[in-house]
């Protein structure tokens, strides 16, 4: 008895210790959850709307560009509008962006060079220049040639390029993409595409249209270069857009998941209203897209109001009910503190190059003689009647507003000034844009900084992240040396008096 | 001199091997026996006492009843002499003529120094003298962990443990994190590892809590009631707890349960209750002089921002003198303070907890049950928790050779709106930090809806003092609850076998596994979190865990003459298993009905599970000479299922040597003032494998369709396939002493531990296209001092005897190294400054930005009379503490017993939000500088130099403007943590005999209690002690998290 309890014990110790050895549980470790690998498609619709969720959305926008474009002011917690963006805001924008679009439409590109897909690959490289484009306009000098390479043995510490270098990259990238994409060709995308479904043309189109914006935005810094491409970009095989259906919009689902990003700001935060320099201007041009752009206010529900830009806490709080809210088209309907408008208002498209704009470029390029265009006044035209229909005015509507003197085109300098006037009218809610495109010309010339701004000037970039100062110190401080003090007054590149 | 230390004590053991192998070659050639018996002088049997003739290197040890026998081979004959020695007694040597017949002895030894020395729990379980132990271990009493009611028995350990830091949360059920010898990860787990009755048990923080809000759930290890816990000892470091593996390279905590024997044969009920009476101890100092508004301007007109300032959330407003003004309470209400408004919020929270036991014993079986329900309403409007917990646990000596024993430990909390730490409505503080002073919580109270009806507020508003970003707090605990239910089942089963008398074998398997279910729901009216189109909203989370443990342990015993040999081999199979999922949608159509089938809008799900297993082999070899001189070496081999193939077997070592030396040299104590010393010293080696599926990048998907069309994205964890064991070691070299007969005794501690390829998701650059990088690198080493100084100075024979005891703990821990180029790592940010492991500084600086100072006479530089943000961040501070101590003292008189608590904790730093904001907002005391005459008067004159004149500044700035140029500057807000608290105090009356016998009680006790009662702290107006959660994001930075409770009670024991 004794001698058998002796070893099934031991033995029982002894396998537990053998079993231990032997047992292979390397297979255990194969994650059950999520997989290795992804289909591009997914990848890309996910992609695209983090994308211009953040580029059209409220940090973006209501915090930043479409304050300093005074499009639109704050009423209350008014920091951002006196000048300061908040550094956890500009932190988290720029950490994500690469980490999320931009990395994703990096794996989008591979898995399309890998299939011998450009009209997969193509798309991803449209959408990866266009933010990288924003990202470079926001900042100047960022991480690029050395970017979103963590995944695959490249750099963990980025080095910052020039502005110089992202562009011209940028330029080369939009041409080679737009000269792979073929209609007939490859299925690519298809419907997981949310913007083109899928059409190579017209993503053919956008990638021109964007080469020529880019291009005019080298004008003063590199004449040469800007001559060259916009010439090559309005020659390009798929030629730029013609039409309000070629338009790079994002239709919002409005589902109460994935809705027009202002609209979900607007559903429970009450801080904004169009901003004075705005209105004022469209009001003195009697321009039909007012009520398109605001409501009238509160106090008085016959009048449109802006409010001026960059006012403090207690100098803004008189004009919370005497000014205009945004225009209900940007409502979701029922929000905390009321309800304006009808639910559709969470399906307003956001856009990210129109023919408006591309008609304003080749206007600008008509009137300065630049890319083979000419016909300054018939493409200004084009432009503001584009933007009205887009905005959901009509043709009469158009066509009386272009009859104006003050709004009918003039050529030379004063024409110039229309198109940046259009073009920045036209930009409501594309405040990027219209900030660089302020930026470079200065137009309009009403956009002055506000009686309680931090900073007498307005913001010509970004500070850059302050967690780069942890994890890429070296390659931020010669981005900063070869730039200029990190500070909102620093010019980037292109951006020259 | 690691590898010094380690030759010299290999060295040492080799020798310690080949003097044993000597002593034990006795010649035999025909017996001559002594026998006997030890016993002491207050009579009773010693066991384990050696008796030996050592010229003739012959030695025993006495049995359980104290007797002997010593065979002396025939031959040898004369006077010899004969020692008798045992740990805690006086050494004993008597001449004995050896004539060749048997003869019998009897010895009686004097008690000396006993403090130091009794029979420990340590690692496996093992039961084992203190005197053989060579590493630092500290045994908890159960006395100690019961004194007074605390959220869970790692708060109860708080200010008792040298080497132990200990920070909480003051939430109802809030989470405690312990962390031994200091933070040796840099991004892992930190905690050490929980035994209970041989089966680890987990500590996993259920906590959602993160700066941004979320909810404490606790820790695992409060499901644990300390009032069935007999013994619980801390292993201290790496060295302590080899044996235990990869997840006590942190320490480890072994708890040993109650069981039915602990009072003898018999059967032995138990009653004990105890209630307290809990209060918010610590208030922010509020200002109440000015109300809400900006610029000495408020009206209100629907607290959304049509009125003047009235969907502002800051108290810079009219001066409160009584002038009507228009409020959320009327039109033209008198503007005053209420200054209570906040205090009043709180409420007076209690916990009653009953606990019933029954003991019962025979001579060969054991039983227990004990049953504790535990009711705690919170100090917050509308929160409670309440825990029933059972624990059963039985015994049987089947015969001689089988013992057979089990415990079965269930536990059930179900909680209500546990308050929220991070920067969220949820969290009071924060709540009441942006807010107005004039407020009147009572009017809040009294409704939260305009109209009265529930969900019928017809001019669409809720009752508020703002409704610009607020929620009525009442509403907020009341409209939106957060319940929470988790079980938790903890089960072991061991057999122990004894083949022979030296020849044991132990075999044990457990399981502890947990469900928690945790909700919130959103009513209608809602700023977030609830869609305005719909009637509210609701998340639920639901997850599960378990752990399996099978272990297998053989341990022999040999005596070879005075050497001791003790040699333990075993083997350990784990899993565990993780499952969770949850759901969520933001928009429900019918209100109040919280189920996914009344979703208006799709609804986000998540699952998850995650598997992993370690397989363990193991063995140690304790070998004592004589009592006084014992090494041990230990050896471990993991085999894990989380790293890759070619690194999934580790091994790792220890070696550790305890010395007696008053035994050793018996003269040292001659002179009476020393009565005990021992020396102690080791070395080990912990391997720790990583978290599940760190090996591959992947891909994550999302329940919700954009269009229909589904949707993936890239993690943002840059994986890495080639990762390898991390490893610690560590050393330490301690002493043991007792003078004037346990007057005073001292046991003390250095050590020196280094971790070193840690697996750490690396903040990285995001350019990189991932927020964070799978590295195997870095070293982080923490060298510091534990002490525990206890004394004894007054002991009087009317049985006044006081108590007094100081524990020390004092570390500094370095980052020495990251992985080559990267010289950071983050691990939390809050507001743009984060808590980062910096090379060349202690784990946990905090960066951010501080003021611009000239750089020769380090005045501020100002501008327009404000202090301006150097926009290059530094290092401003350091959340780890200089040292921390607790103070004990104990006095009995009679039936009388006082037992008080000091915990101190010097030196660290917080970023502290509560206040940072609390300045912003113009709600606390300290706002008032600058407008003691007006909102505007008499203003500031910043002291600092203007930037632009060079001069010293004379420009006026309001307190307004100042204070909001605070933002976004840390420097202000980091501010120091050290405290001193009166942690626990308590007075026992034991009933005495005679009224027992009158009572008909075997025993009973009635105390009364109190926790936290006092504290002492630079730290302003919040708890110095906060911390967001458990983790290691959770440490330096305070939201304005809740204070720790303050609570008297009373405990009754009555056993009949």
């Amino acid at each position: 008895m004794r001698f058998t309890r002796i070893p099934v014990a031991l033995l029982s110790v002894a396998t537990l210790a053998t079993t231990s050895c032997s047992t292979d549980l390397t297979g255990l470790n194969q994650n059950p959850n999520s997989p290795t690998s992804a289909p591009a498609a997914s990848l890309f619709t996910n992609a695209t709307q983090a994308t211009i969720g953040r580029f059209n959305g409220s940090f973006q926008t209501l915090s930043m560009s479409e304050l300093f474009a005074q499009h639109i002011a704050q009423v209350q917690y008014v920091e951002e509008d006196r000048g300061r963006v908040r550094t956890e805001v500009i932190d988290g924008l720029f950490s994500n962006i690469y980490i999320a679009e931009l990395e994703d439409y990096q794996k989008v590109i591979g898995l399309g060079d890998a299939s011998a897909s450009p009209n997969t690959a193509g798309p991803a490289r449209v959408m990866q220049s266009w933010v990288f484009q924003n990202v470079t306009d926001i900042w100047g000098d960022v991480p690029y040639s050395e970017a979103l390479q963590g995944d695959v043995g490249g750099p963990l510490k980025p080095k910052y390029d020039a502005q110089k270098d992202i562009y011209y990259g940028l330029l080369k990238t939009l041409t080679d993409a737009s000269a792979a994409m073929t209609a007939g060709g490859d299925p690519g995308l298809g419907s997981a595409d949310p913007i083109f479904k899928g059409d190579p043309v017209k993503w053919q189109k956008f990638a021109n249209s964007l080469r020529a914006r880019m291009a005019l935005r080298l004008l003063k810094a590199d004449a040469a270069k800007a001559a060259a491409e916009l010439t090559a970009a309005f020659a390009a095989a798929g030629g730029v857009m013609t039409s309000n259906a070629d338009n790079a919009q994002l239709a919002w689902p409005g589902d109460g998941v994935f809705d027009n990003p202002w609209s979900a700001n607007f559903s429970t935060r009450d801080d904004h209203r169009v901003s004075k320099t705005l209105l004022d201007t469209m009001l003195a041009l009697q321009d039909p897209r007012v009520k398109f752009y605001a409501q009238p206010t509160k106090a008085d529900p016959t009048k449109y109001a802006g409010l001026q830009n960059g006012m403090d806490n207690v100098t803004v709080t008189p004009f919370f009910n005497t000014t205009s809210r945004v225009g209900t088209m940007f409502y979701p309907g029922a929000t905390v503190y009321g309800t304006f408008g009808t639910s559709a208002g969470r399906k307003t498209p956001s856009s990210l190059m129109t023919f408006a704009e591309v008609s304003f470029l080749r206007a600008e390029a008509a009137e300065r003689g630049l890319g083979g265009q000419s016909g300054a006044a018939a493409y200004y035209n084009a432009g503001v009647r584009a933007s009205i229909l887009q905005w959901g005015g009509t043709d009469a509507e158009a066509d009386a507003y272009l009859a104006q003197p003050a709004v009918a085109y003039t050529a030379g300098a004063v024409g110039l000034q229309k198109i940046g006037l259009q073009k920045w009218i036209a930009f409501f809610a594309q405040g990027q844009e219209a900030w660089s495109d302020w930026r470079r010309t200065g137009n309009p010339a009403s956009i002055q900084p506000g009686p309680k701004a931090y900073y007498p000037y307005i913001a010509r970039r970004l500070p850059y992240s302050s967690t780069e100062q942890s994890v890429n110190k070296v390659n931020l401080d010669a981005a900063i040396a070869r730039q200029g003090p990190d500070d909102y007054a620093t010019r980037v590149w292109w951006d020259r008096p | 001199m690691t590898n010094r230390l380690t030759r010299a004590l290999l060295a040492s053991a080799a020798g310690f091997v080949l003097l044993a192998g000597a002593s034990a070659r006795v010649l035999a050639q025909g017996p001559t026996v002594i026998s006997g018996r030890v016993v002491s002088d207050a009579g009773a049997p010693i066991a384990g006492a050696s008796v030996s003739i050592d010229v003739l290197r012959l030695s025993t040890a006495t049995r359980d009843d104290g007797s002997f026998t010593l065979t002396v081979p025939a031959g040898r004959t004369g006077q010899v002499t004969v020692t008798v020695r045992r740990i805690g007694f006086k050494l004993s040597q008597r001449p004995v003529t050896l004539a060749g017949a048997p003869m019998t002895q009897a010895w009686t030894l004097e008690s000396q120094a006993q403090l130091l020395t009794g029979i420990m729990v340590t690692a496996l379980s093992i039961q084992r003298e203190k005197t053989t132990i060579g590493t630092s271990q500290q045994a908890i009493t159960a006395e100690d962990l019961t004194r007074t009611q605390t959220p869970s028995i790692v708060s109860a350990m708080s200010g008792k443990v040298s080497g132990v830091t200990i920070t909480g949360s003051g939430n109802i059920g809030g989470s405690a994190r312990i962390v031994i010898r200091g933070q040796g990860s840099i991004t892992g787990n930190n905690q050490p590892l929980f035994v209970v009755d041989g089966i680890p048990v987990s500590n996993d923080g259920y906590s959602t809590a993160s700066a941004s809000g979320g909810r404490d759930y606790g820790t695992g290890i409060a499901d644990l009631n300390a009032g069935d816990i007999s013994s619980m000892t801390v292993l201290k470091g790496p060295n302590a707890a080899a044996l235990y593996g990869s997840r006590a390279s942190n320490g480890a905590v072994v708890i040993t349960t109650r069981s039915g024997r602990a009072y003898g044969e018999g059967t032995r009920f138990t009653f004990t209750s105890r209630m307290t009476a809990d209060q918010i101890s610590i208030l922010p100092k509020y200002q109440n002089r000015y109300g809400q508004g900006f610029g000495g301007e408020f009206q209100y007109v629907d607290g959304a921002g049509s009125g003047v300032n009235d969907g502002a959330d800051e108290s810079w407003g009219p001066k409160l003198d009584g002038r009507p003004i228009d409020q959320f309470t009327g039109k033209q209400q008198p503007w005053i303070a209420h200054p209570n408004n906040v205090k009043d919020y709180f409420q007076l929270g209690s916990s009653v907890s009953n606990n019933i036991n029954v003991a019962a014993a025979s001579r060969t079986m054991s039983a227990r049950l004990s049953i504790t329900k535990e009711d705690v309403k919170g100090i917050v409007p509308n929160s409670s928790l309440a825990k029933l917990a059972a624990v059963v646990s039985a015994g049987a000596q089947v015969n001689d050779k089988l013992t057979v024993s089990g415990t079965a430990q269930w536990v059930r909390n179900n909680g209500m709106n546990r308050p929220e730490n991070g920067y969220t409505e949820g969290n009071p503080f924060m709540t009441y930090t942006w807010f107005g002073r004039q407020v009147d919580v009572a009017a809040l109270k009294a409704k939260y809806y305009n109209k009265d009806s529930p969900y019928g507020f017809a001019d669409g508003s809720l009752f508020n003092w703002n409704d610009n970003y607020h929620r009525n707090p009442y509403w907020q605990q009341y409209e939106n609850p957060a319940p929470d239910s988790r079980e938790r089942f903890i089960g072991q089963v061991s057999a122990n076998f004894t083949f022979k008398p030296w020849l044991t074998a132990v075999l044990r398997t457990g399981n502890d596994s947990w469900r928690f279910v945790r909700e919130e729901r959103f009513a209608a009216g809602n700023i977030d979190r609830a869609n305005a189109s719909y009637n509210g909203g609701f998340t639920a989370a639901n997850s599960r865990a378990s752990e399996s443990n099978f272990e297998g342990i053989v341990t022999a015993r040999k005596s070879l003459g005075s050497l001791e040999l003790t040699a333990n081999a075993g083997g350990n199979i784990r899993r565990n298993d993780s499952f969770n999922n949850a759901y969520s949608t933001s928009g429900i159509l019918v209100p109040g009905i919280y189920n996914l089938s009344n979703a208006g809008i799709t609804p986000t799900f998540t699952n998850s599970e995650a598997h992993t297993a370690v397989n363990s082999a193991y063995g140690s070899v304790i070998a004592t000479l004589k009592q006084y001189w014992t090494v041990e070496v230990t050896g471990r081999n993991d085999w894990s299922s989380t790293l890759p193939k070619e690194n999934a077997s580790y091994f790792y070592p220890s070696v550790s040597t305890s010395l007696v030396v008053s035994d050793l040299f018996p003269g040292l104590t001659s002179n009476g003032w020393l009565s005990y010393a021992k020396l102690r010293g080791g070395w080990a080696q912990v391997g720790a494998d990583a978290g599940a599926y760190q090996l591959q990048t992947l891909y994550l998907g999302d329940s919700r369709k954009f269009s229909g069309q589904a949707l993936y994205s890239l993690s943002n964890i840059s994986a890495n396939a080639f990762l390898k064991p991390e490893r610690t070691t560590g050393q330490e070299g301690g002493v043991e002493l007792s003078f004037f007969n346990d007057l005073v005794t001292l046991d003390a501690t250095y050590y020196l531990k280094v971790s070193r390829d840690q697996i750490m998701n690396l903040t990285v650059a995001p350019a990189t296209g991932f927020s964070l990088a799978a590295i195997n690198a870095g070293q982080i080493s923490n060298r510091g001092i534990e002490a525990l100084l206890t004394a004894r100075p007054v002991k009087l024979a009317n049985s006044f005897q006081w108590t007094t005891s100081f524990n020390f703990s004092y570390n500094r821990n370095k980052v020495d190294q990251l992985t080559p180029g990267l010289s950071t790592v983050v691990l939390a940010g809050q507001w743009g400054a984060t808590i980062e492991a910096r090379e060349g500084e202690p784990w946990g600086v905090i960066w951010g930005n501080g003021w611009r100072r000239d750089s020769t006479t380090g005045k501020l530089l100002l501008s327009g009379g404000l202090p301006q943000r150097n926009t290059t961040k530094r290092i401003l501070g350091n959340v780890n503490p200089d040292w921390v101590g607790g103070w004990g003292n104990e006095v009995r008189y009679k039936n009388y017993t006082l037992n008080t608590l000091v915990d101190i904790r010097s030196g660290g730093q917080n970023f502290s939000i509560g206040n940072w904001w609390g300045m912003y907002a113009g709600i606390l005391e300290s706002t008032l500088k600058g407008r003691e005459v007006d909102w505007d008067k008499p203003g500031l004159i910043v002291e600092g130099t203007d930037e632009d004149t060079g001069l010293p500044n004379t420009t006026v700035v309001t307190a307004e403007d100042y204070a909001h140029n605070l933002y976004p500057t840390h420097e202000p807000a980091i501010l120091p943590t050290g405290f001193i608290k009166l942690r626990e105090v308590k007075f026992t009356w034991d009933v005495p005999a005679n009224l027992l016998t009158k009572l008909k009680l075997a025993q009973m006790s009635v105390a009364l209690v109190g926790r936290n009662l006092w504290t002492k702290s630079d730290f302003p107006n919040y708890d110095p002690e906060n911390s967001t959660n458990a983790g290691n994001g959770g440490q330096g930075f305070d939201m304005g998290a809740m204070s720790t409770v303050r609570s008297f009670g009373l405990n009754i024991t009555i056993t009949p």
